[in-house]
């Protein structure tokens, strides 16, 4: 993952977007009868594969802005598209980058690829919990229109934190979580007035 | 890699505000979340309804037996509770469709299981991360495993129904802010560790199967909808005759159907049997409805019949309660049944052949 945070696009990224057009959701009409639903055909199959697929590359890249710095990359967690996917738990602080803010600033979240985010939310826990028990939603919306290029919520109170975003593809095939160490400051800027804890 | 920290100045913060200003439109600002709605879709193929799925362990990665008996207990769970004509899943050696254990695996860096249905519906592949393994976040343990059961272990078992949940077609669920819904899927973006609510699971939930049934239809047209549903129905009432003499039979006949409605995917337009139907009558002249008959089942699906000598001229209804269950109620229209006073023969009143 860069460190400077300006990549944006890469052979995971492109995989993925290659592997976009692979999936169309299947729909027949069925036909009801006396007794039970109709069955619909059974859809054609093809000859098993003889090997594993090629390992899939992921989710999209997430970056989170709050000012002049670089956007910071986000850790994925879960995430299912396309028919793929992979399930993870809450990502502790200690597996995170840091992203530094006052408490002022606005969090500002977008998909790397110029993806659109439909539903999403974004939930917050104490950096001292590593499992998340006490995370709790600071932001979001349940629906998916209008596509968005970005989210933008105000961070929690002044202390360390870890941010988890769960976007919604706006596209409708599937969803990724990500996560950063937030830490908070006071009005005046980063570090200020921030406590050591929440 | 990580430990990584970016400073924001308030400089910044103001040329950042800025910026948020004029992105409009383009920006969604914090709001309040209500969701409570079936499982989004993962995307791919559907399979086939009723579809019987094997699978098999992957050659040089098969499972630990405390792993091997946790899945095929997983889908046992997928069978019994999918209430919905979603595939059946089962462990028949030589299958195209795949389970492994340990690596390598095709999940994410923090991921401890991940699937792909892509092969759907011919198959599909699923991983799960080994015991013990290290990861940025910490280790992996899962419950079953020998020494395993400590809080902060991941049940193997649950873990193994959302993935096969996502194999059927299911996305992560969409919860309530407050995550009070959770319970009400397997198949979420949290996996949760002992002894958290939800950690174990041995069925699906209401709005994994809601998306089950809209996607694969219903088992029979009697089988109760999701609870995690809301779907509209209709329902008509049509007398056999519209004008009787007293002391005549009139044959009331009803319908009850899931509305038509692209959004009900499979659901769209069936026939609802096995409900309650009330018959309810108004006479002339009043405004009080009064049920005369709970109208049983008729020969064919979603259909209800009664027999009833009415006492007087009337108009009359069919009243749809569903219970317990995502179909809202309805109402037909109305039916005007005229009885003659004659009773005798010959009637006046009656057409003479």
């Amino acid at each position: 993952m860069s460190e400077t945070g300006r990549r944006r696009t890469g052979p995971a990224a492109a995989l993925m977007a290659a592997s976009l057009a692979a999936a169309v959701l299947g729909a027949c009409t069925a036909t009801p009868s006396a007794g039970a639903p109709a069955t619909d055909p059974a859809p054609a199959t093809d000859p098993a594969p003889a090997t594993d697929p090629a390992p899939v590359g992921g989710p999209p890249s997430a970056w989170l802005e709050s000012g002049p710095e670089m956007p910071v990359p986000g850790v994925p967690g879960s995430w299912a598209r396309d028919g793929v996917g992979s399930d993870a738990p809450w990502l502790p602080a200690s597996a995170l980058p840091t992203v530094e803010v006052g408490s002022e600033s606005r969090l500002v979240v977008e998909l790397g690829d110029g993806l659109g985010i439909g539903s999403w939310r974004a939930d917050v826990a104490p950096a001292s919990d590593p499992t998340g028990a006490s995370a709790r939603w600071v932001a979001g919306r349940d629906t998916t229109d209008p596509p968005l290029r970005r989210v933008a919520f105000d961070p929690p109170g002044a202390g360390s934190w870890v941010l988890r975003v769960t976007l919604g593809f706006a596209d409708g095939r599937g969803d990724a979580a990500y996560s950063w160490a937030l830490g908070v400051g006071g009005p005046d800027g980063p570090g200020s007035g921030r406590p050591r804890g929440p | 890699m990580h430990g990584r920290t970016r400073t924001v100045s308030r400089s910044g913060r103001r040329r950042v505000g800025a910026i948020v200003v004029a992105l409009g439109l383009w920006m969604a600002t914090s709001g309040v979340a209500d969701a409570h709605a079936p499982d989004p879709t993962v995307g791919g193929k559907l399979w086939a309804q009723d579809q019987d799925v094997g699978y098999a362990w992957r050659a040089g990665q098969a499972p630990d037996t405390w792993l091997a008996t946790a899945i095929e207990a997983a889908a046992a769970s997928s069978n019994a509770t999918r209430a919905s004509r979603s595939a059946r899943f089962s462990y028949r050696p030589g299958s195209a469709s795949l389970i492994a254990y340990g690596e390598p695996t095709s999940c994410g860096p923090a991921g401890i299981a991940c699937f792909d249905r892509s092969g759907a519906p011919s198959s599909f592949r699923m991983w799960f991360r080994r015991h013990g393994t290290w990861f940025d976040w910490g280790q992996l343990r899962w419950c079953e495993a020998p020494g395993g059961s400590a809080d902060g272990c991941f049940e193997a078992q649950t873990i193994a129904l959302d993935e096969l949940g996502h194999v059927e077609i299911l996305g992560h669920h969409v919860n309530h802010p407050d995550d009070r819904d959770y319970l009400d899927a397997v198949v979420q973006t949290l996996s949760r560790a002992k002894p958290r609510p939800g950690w174990s699971s041995r069925s699906y939930g209401v709005c994994d199967v809601a998306r089950l049934q809209l996607e694969y239809d219903m088992t029979s047209w009697s089988a109760p909808y999701s609870t995690c549903l809301d779907l509209a129905t209709s329902t008509a009432l049509a007398a056999g005759r519209s004008t009787v003499a007293l002391g005549e039979t009139v044959t009331f006949s009803a319908t009850l159907k899931v509305a038509t409605s692209s959004s009900y995917r499979k659901l769209s337009g069936n026939p609802v049997s096995g409900r309650s139907m009330r018959l309810q009558r108004r006479l002339v002249g009043t405004t009080d409805w009064t049920t005369i008959v709970t109208m049983p089942g008729g020969s064919s699906a979603g259909t209800y019949v009664a027999n009833v000598t009415p006492s007087a001229t009337a108009d009359w209804r069919v009243v749809a309660t569903p219970s317990g269950e995502g179909l809202r109620s309805a109402t037909s229209a109305l039916v005007r049944v005229t009885v003659s006073s004659c009773g005798g023969s010959p009637c006046p009143q009656r057409a003479i052949p």
